[in-house]
């Protein structure tokens, strides 16, 4: 039997996505197996030469992750999607974005401003010269640089994707799963994510009161609660402690609710929710009933920055997609 | 960083006409409407009324989609504390709008383009004047950026 081709890609990432292959542990013999890599820029050599030589559809399945940033992101995608039967959005910024999105709430001109200029361990002489642009010349010579996209984008956005599999990184039981799908031949329908549709709050562990006499003025971040000061088995949203369970997808096994931290929501939207801060909004208002005005604007203001904890992950898939402001 | 939006000039504001998009709860503030239609009280056309059971009925996702098709939105429910029909449907309504506020603020759009009002059946005056106030409100805001004058949903993906 023909070993598989496989390509494993990334884009605007942090490499964290390369290092949970490594956390499956000696299930990777299983995909050295089965398969063979063709192309993955972190761990082998190649060259987009040889890709581009191959026959359309020649890679069996190709893996993405990181964000589409960049011109050269979407001109490589491109590509890979036209070489393989199979394309799989690997971990949250390719599926919606991830933490990487939160870059849309920033302009590109003020990102690079900050990283080259304004950054407080930035040492730049000549600001005006000493920042990256698209094209420069010298002596006859053209040089260019792939251009900032004006909004990070995820990858379905641009390509037809086949399969996702959420999370900032995958869990490895999720991982084990795709590839023991892939070695069988049973994986589902295509744009299926290959992970559970539930919420998080459907497969917690801690008990809901759902009793509809809580009252919360004020949501207390996770640096700001006293140690023993929160009930063990109790919601922790019905404690005042925000957490993105009832918007977020269920990962497995292993839950941050079950060492005390609040869901961040880094396996993305269930399927029914359009925009996550709406939808938190929802959830947090739920504890208002015969609030006053004032009660409700110290609640309002306890929660200080809402984009940045309701979008962390899927900004760029949300409703709103990007900040909108100007510089003085 | 300021808000995307600023003030439009004066010779602008004359040419701009608002679309101002409310969400209205079926009890009080319809009613309050709908009495403000028998007297024949005048007011701004620049409003579009949807009809609602209650005002806590108007889910957050939905006060985003209509301001992707207005300039202002506002969602009118019974009065605090003890009109709701329903109780407390008036209550999550107006949490709702705050926090929505608050993000919207976050997002760099200008807040005040989300409003919550509280109108009774018996207030037809205060409707019509609540109109002309949110409208002249509208006015001054400028055109939405969010807003997308055709269907086609590509226009938002990517600039």
């Amino acid at each position: 039997m023909s070993k598989l081709k496989i390509a494993f890609h990334w884009l605007a990432s942090c490499g964290g996505c390369e290092v949970s292959l490594l956390d499956i542990d000696d299930v990777i013999l299983e995909v050295a197996a089965i398969a063979d890599i063709v192309f993955m820029p972190l761990a082998v050599d190649g060259k987009w030469s040889d890709i581009n030589a191959m026959d359309d559809r020649e890679i069996d399945i190709s893996f993405i992750n990181g964000a589409v940033r960049n011109d050269d992101n979407i001109h490589e995608i491109k590509i890979l999607r036209q070489k393989s039967k199979i394309v799989v959005a690997y971990g949250q910024c390719s599926t919606s974005g991830g933490i990487i999105g939160l870059g849309n709430t920033f302009n590109v001109s003020d990102l690079l401003e900050y990283a080259y200029k304004d950054a407080p361990s930035v040492d730049n002489p000549n600001p005006e010269v000493n920042i990256p642009s698209p094209i420069y010349e010298e002596n006859g010579i053209v040089l260019t640089l792939p251009t900032l996209n004006d909004q990070v984008t995820a990858i379905d956005q641009h390509i037809d994707v086949d399969y996702y599999l959420p999370g900032c990184p995958p869990p490895v039981p999720k991982i084990v799963n795709a590839i023991i799908a892939i070695r069988d031949n049973k994986l589902p329908s295509k744009g299926a994510f290959l992970t559970s549709s539930k919420s998080v709050c459907d497969e917690c562990s801690r008990t809901r009161s759902e009793r509809r006499d809580i009252k919360i003025t004020e949501f207390k971040r996770p640096h700001e609660i006293i140690p023993g000061e929160l009930d063990d088995e109790k919601c922790l949203l019905e404690q005042g402690v925000i957490c993105l369970g009832p918007i977020t997808r269920s990962c497995g096994e292993h839950y941050c609710m079950d060492v005390n931290m609040p869901c961040r929501g880094c396996m993305g939207l269930t399927p029914d929710t359009r925009d996550p801060a709406a939808k938190m909004v929802s959830v947090i208002s739920q504890f208002s009933a015969h609030m006053t005005d004032e009660e409700v604007k110290k609640l309002t203001q306890s929660i200080v920055d809402p984009v940045g904890l309701f979008y962390r992950f899927s900004f760029p898939k949300s409703m709103i997609k990007k900040s909108l402001y100007k510089e003085v | 960083m300021v808000l995307a939006e600023q003030n439009i000039s004066d010779t602008e504001k004359l040419e701009f006409q608002p679309k101002i998009l409310g969400f209205v709860c079926n009890w009080c503030s319809y009613g309050g409407a709908d009495a403000a239609g028998q007297l024949h009280l005048n007011y701004p056309v620049n409003t579009r009324l949807i009809r609602v059971m209650c005002s806590g009925r108007v889910d957050p996702q939905l006060m985003i989609d209509a301001l992707k098709k207005a300039d202002l939105v506002f969602v009118a429910g019974c009065h605090l504390p003890n009109d709701c029909h329903y109780k407390t449907g008036n209550h999550f309504a107006r949490t709702r709008v705050t926090l929505m506020q608050s993000t919207l603020h976050h997002l760099g759009i200008n807040p005040e383009r989300l409003q919550m009002i509280f109108i009774s059946p018996s207030e037809a005056k205060e409707f019509a004047s609540a109109m002309k106030e949110l409208t002249e409100v509208a006015s001054n805001l400028g055109p939405n950026p969010l807003r997308i004058e055709n269907e086609n949903e590509e226009q938002v993906k990517i600039l």
